[in-house]
């Protein structure tokens, strides 16, 4: 991983990596790294995700009872926390969804079409 | 769900776990364990800052500080112990004193009476133009059964004595007698057996008794076979009904019902009793309308009464007041005074801590400014500071409350006995003066932290912290708090002086007999026509011949009532012959006494002769008075010789055969009033006291005169041996008591004034030592070096002073009932205490005077 790759990465909005954390969880159960991974992979590499950042947001959702955590055994057989998401939490993440679809579309118009690349 | 419960321990494994995953996931990529090691944390980021998040976000936090400041609070006591143990004894002292003193005004005038809806019971009375004020039992009929405002209105007479007999030695037991309805009005139920039932207050049916549980256990040793017993009072036979619990009033060791068809509440009876009384107000009825409606009762009443009762029934009227406060009414303004300095004891103490903390954050100035400098935030540093002022004020509290729980057992006799309530020690009261007490150490605990926080750390850093917190302002503070201790410690100085006085002025008066060896033993016989008045006058002659010859005695007297002892007989009726329009204007205390009385008391005759063998019963009947009397009613005309006759309407003539010095009878407060003594063979009585006059220690006696008195009659038990000296000591015992205690009082606001402004000279001094530096390298002499501190601690004792006299003139006034032959504004007080206090800042700088003496020029120049 080069200087550059890193720099091209998108720091994450205040507020972004919540609703990121509740679509991860829609698939089912995961631990934090797991978490940490998937955001990275779906994003393609685009968003930089501080490892250390998200557990502080989990500990922050838990605390508001969108995802509740239990220890449980990884795939490689490792001991891991695991958060699956709760009904409050599901209903929360379309909530938040619906918003950011509406503030990105809202942005998007401000800035008019794409500019060429290149 | 509450995350905050987390463990941190949890919390450091989840990223532990995540930390191992993440490694793995890399060495799959073909990373080495190094490398995916490194890779891992740095994309985790900061480990550290995680995982203090976390720490932060939870509760762990806080108790983590208050643990530290705690620690740290209690290193900084222990570093200056002198200090620490001041504010704390400051504290345990103000505290104790106040909880104790507010538990008592709290028991006694705050909380409801122990009866039944105490709100709706009145104490009803009639008052006449001389004399008690009582019920007359004759109008009691017409109250109970013509009123229209009382529920239930019940009677009692006054506590009397007899000889309860039967079982084991006789004893003298109290009698209260009482209607059938006063403790069921009250709500008191016995502890044993029954209550009086209506039917017994008829006569014939009142020959039952109640009896206290105290004389149950103690003479019956509680066995339950007592009730249905019969005992004897004075030779007459009562059957006991039932035992009353120890909180009954009116007090006593048996109650016996009062018959309400009996001869003395009848208006043309020879003798009526005196009856107090209690009435349960209907709901609704407002007081006043009581008071009027039992008026007119008692004015109709007046026709029913024979013409002679005119006379006594003139001008009476009649009062209706809320039962507490009737049986209070003697103590409450002591008591709000002692509340009153007890309050001004608190806010020295106070002030006080208030000035330490003050010092000491100028002391800590510079330790502040480097904590502030390692990155301590200002909440971080006031708080801090709260919790030393905090630590202070609970070590404080916790000795304060066992100063106050062993306080509040002395002063526990403040409590009128006629009240049935006892302190213990309140929590609402502790928790009243420790919250005063926290709230003056977060306000002074605050002001040197805020200060702290306002400075530039930096500029304290270079001055060295010792100029921080001691801006003109604060400075100025503490001066006037110095003042205001000396102006509050001066008030209590001279209401506690002038108590002194008073006392002093009352040991000085001239009792008109001579206290010393003598020794008092009453005998009271039973009340019963089986004895009639020559018995009582036989037994008592022998009885003193007997004690006469008891090895020791020196000489011995009868005397039907003695100086400053239990009230006495009165009477308002008096004719004078040859002036028989003469009307006393005040009640004559009549004494039957032997004829040697006044020889054993040291009383002088002034003129005339004393009572002689030949004055018995059949011989001319013969009075002596006192000087009072003499001048009252002869004014200047010779008494000797005169005839006067006393106590009923056509009374026999007797000769006035002497003229006795005055002596104090009622109280060493009280003048002597007119007096009238006969001869107890001519007016036998049948409660009697012997009057030994003995060659050592009289209470050694006591043994044999009972002996004496046994051997004459094997059922007489004697009422009280006592000494004429207990007496006295006794009858001023109330006032000794509350002189001492606001005595103490103003001592503990005197040295903790001192303590207060030895501290602001103290810390004045400190900081001018590099000015007397000054001064002494360019010539000043010692001597100017010690007025400058002394000039100082003058200032604010003349300040202090002068507000303390000031409010001393405004409040003294209060204390005016509790004084004796003193002026509440009485010059020598004022102006001894005044000039002890101006002493007290001249002492208090002693201390920093001789250290700023001794300076050494070089040294204080160098001094910061």
């Amino acid at each position: 991983m080069s200087t550059r790759e890193e720099k091209e990465r998108l720091a994450l909005l205040q507020g972004t990596l919540d609703l990121l954390i509740l679509r991860t969880l829609v698939f089912g159960p995961q631990h934090g790294q797991g978490i940490a991974r998937a955001i990275q992979q779906t994003s393609e590499d685009t968003l930089l995700v501080e490892h250390g950042a998200l557990y502080p947001a989990l500990q922050r959702l838990e605390a508001q009872g969108w995802i509740a955590a239990r220890w449980g055994t990884s795939a490689n057989n490792r001991k891991a926390r695991f958060y699956t998401l709760t009904q409050t939490g599901r209903k929360q993440l379309v909530k938040e969804s619906t918003r950011w679809r509406r503030l990105s579309t809202a942005i998007g118009r401000i800035l008019g079409p794409e500019a060429k690349e290149g | 769900m509450f995350g905050r419960k987390r463990p941190v321990s949890d919390f450091n494994a989840e990223i532990e776990a995540h930390l191992q995953l993440e490694i793995e996931r890399l060495k799959e990529q073909g990373l080495s364990e190094q490398e995916a090691r490194a890779a891992a944390r740095r994309a985790f980021g900061n480990v550290m800052h995680a995982e203090e998040r976390f720490y932060e976000s939870g509760r762990w936090l806080w108790w983590d500080h208050l643990r530290q400041d705690v620690h740290f609070g209690l290193r900084m006591l222990a570093k200056s112990p002198g200090f620490a143990a001041v504010a704390i004894l400051t504290l345990a002292l103000a505290i104790g004193a106040n909880t104790a003193i507010f538990s008592v005004v709290d028991a006694v005038l705050l909380r409801p009476l122990p009866f039944i809806d105490p709100a709706r019971l009145v104490w009803a009375t009639e008052h006449f133009a001389f004399g008690p004020s009582t019920v007359i039992s004759a109008d009691f009929p017409a109250w109970k059964d013509r009123n229209h405002v009382f529920e239930q209105i019940a009677a009692f007479g006054g506590t009397s004595g007899a000889n309860l007999t039967g079982a084991g030695e006789p004893s003298r037991v109290t009698v209260t007698r009482v209607t059938t309805g006063l403790f069921s009005m009250l709500g008191l139920q016995p502890a044993a057996g029954r209550a009086f039932l209506p039917a017994e207050g008829k006569q014939g049916q009142d020959k039952v008794a109640l009896l206290s549980e105290t004389l149950w256990r103690n003479r019956f040793g509680s066995d339950p076979r007592t009730i249905g017993e019969t005992i004897r009072l004075d030779g007459a036979g009562y059957i006991v009904v039932g035992v009353m619990t120890a909180n009954v009033r009116p007090q006593a060791d048996v109650w016996t019902p009062l018959a309400l068809d009996a001869d003395i509440f009848s208006a043309h009876s020879p003798r009526w009793m005196m009856l107090a009384a209690i009435g349960r107000l209907k709901p609704g009825i407002e007081i006043s309308k009581a008071q009027s409606d039992l008026q007119v009762l008692t004015q109709e009443m007046n026709k029913e009464y024979p013409p002679e009762a005119a006379q006594f029934r003139a001008h009476e009227t009649v009062e209706v007041i809320p039962l507490h406060e009737m049986m209070v009414h003697n103590v409450r303004s002591l008591l709000l005074i002692l509340l009153g300095t007890v309050g001004f004891v608190l806010l020295i103490a106070c002030a006080n801590v208030a000035n330490l903390l003050l010092s000491r954050s100028v002391v800590r100035g510079r330790e502040l400014a480097v904590r502030a400098a390692l990155g301590a935030g200002r909440l971080r540093l006031v708080r801090q500071l709260l919790t030393e002022a905090l630590l202070l004020a609970t070590i404080g509290g916790l000795l304060g409350s066992i100063t106050g729980l062993w306080a509040t057992k002395i002063l526990r006799q403040l409590i009128p006995a006629t009240l049935p309530a006892d302190v213990h020690f309140d929590p609402r009261v502790f928790g009243f003066s420790a919250a005063i007490i926290a709230l003056a150490l977060l306000i002074f605990g605050l002001i040197p932290a805020l200060i702290a926080s306002r400075t530039d750390v930096n500029e304290t850093l270079k001055e060295g912290g010792l100029r921080l917190g001691a801006s003109a302002g604060t400075h100025r503070l503490r001066g006037l708090m110095s003042v205001g201790e000396i102006g509050l410690s001066l008030i209590l100085l001279v209401g506690a002086g002038l108590m002194v006085r008073s006392f002093l002025r009352l040991t000085e008066v001239d009792l008109g007999f001579d206290p010393n060896s003598l020794l008092l033993a009453t005998v009271e016989r039973p009340l019963t026509a089986a004895f009639d008045s020559q018995q009582h006058s036989a037994f008592f002659q022998s009885s003193l011949e007997r004690i006469r010859s008891l090895p020791g005695v020196k000489e011995a007297a009868l005397t039907q009532r003695y100086p400053l002892g239990p009230p006495h007989n009165a009477t308002m009726i008096l004719r004078v012959q040859g002036a028989e329009n003469f009307r006393p204007s005040q009640p004559i205390s009549v004494t039957a006494i032997s004829p040697d009385y006044f020889h054993v008391m040291r009383i002088r005759l002034l003129k005339g002769r004393a009572f002689g063998d030949r004055d018995v019963e059949g011989a001319q009947k013969v009075v002596i008075v006192n000087e009072s009397f003499s001048r009252m009613v002869f004014g200047g005309r010779d008494a000797i010789g005169q005839h006067i006759g006393f106590g009923e309407p056509s009374p026999t003539w007797k000769e006035v055969l002497g003229v006795v010095a005055d002596a104090r009878e009622d109280a060493l407060e009280k003048e002597p009033g007119p007096e009238m003594f006969v001869p107890y063979l001519q007016q036998p009585s049948f409660s009697m006291t012997f009057m030994l006059r003995t060659e050592s220690s009289p209470l050694m006696l006591a043994g044999g005169v009972r002996e004496a008195v046994l051997s004459i009659d094997k059922n007489q038990p004697l009422s009280d041996t006592t000494t004429m000296e207990e007496v006295i000591a006794k009858s001023v015992a109330p006032r000794r008591f509350r002189m001492l205690l606001l005595g103490l009082f103003a001592l503990l606001a005197l040295s903790l004034a001192m303590i207060g402004v030895y501290g602001v000279i103290a810390y004045s001094s400190t900081q001018r030592t590099h000015e007397f530096g000054v001064r002494i390298a360019l010539g000043a002499d010692r001597q100017d070096i010690l007025k400058l501190v002394v000039r100082q601690g003058f200032k604010l004792a003349l300040l202090g002073v002068s507000m303390g006299v000031a409010g001393a003139l405004l409040v003294t006034r209060f204390l005016s009932s509790l004084l004796y032959e003193v002026s509440p504004h009485d010059p020598l007080t004022f102006a001894g205490v005044a000039a002890l206090l101006m002493l007290v800042p001249l002492a208090a700088s002693y201390i920093p005077a001789r250290r700023a003496m001794k300076l050494d020029p070089i040294v204080a120049l160098r001094y910061e």
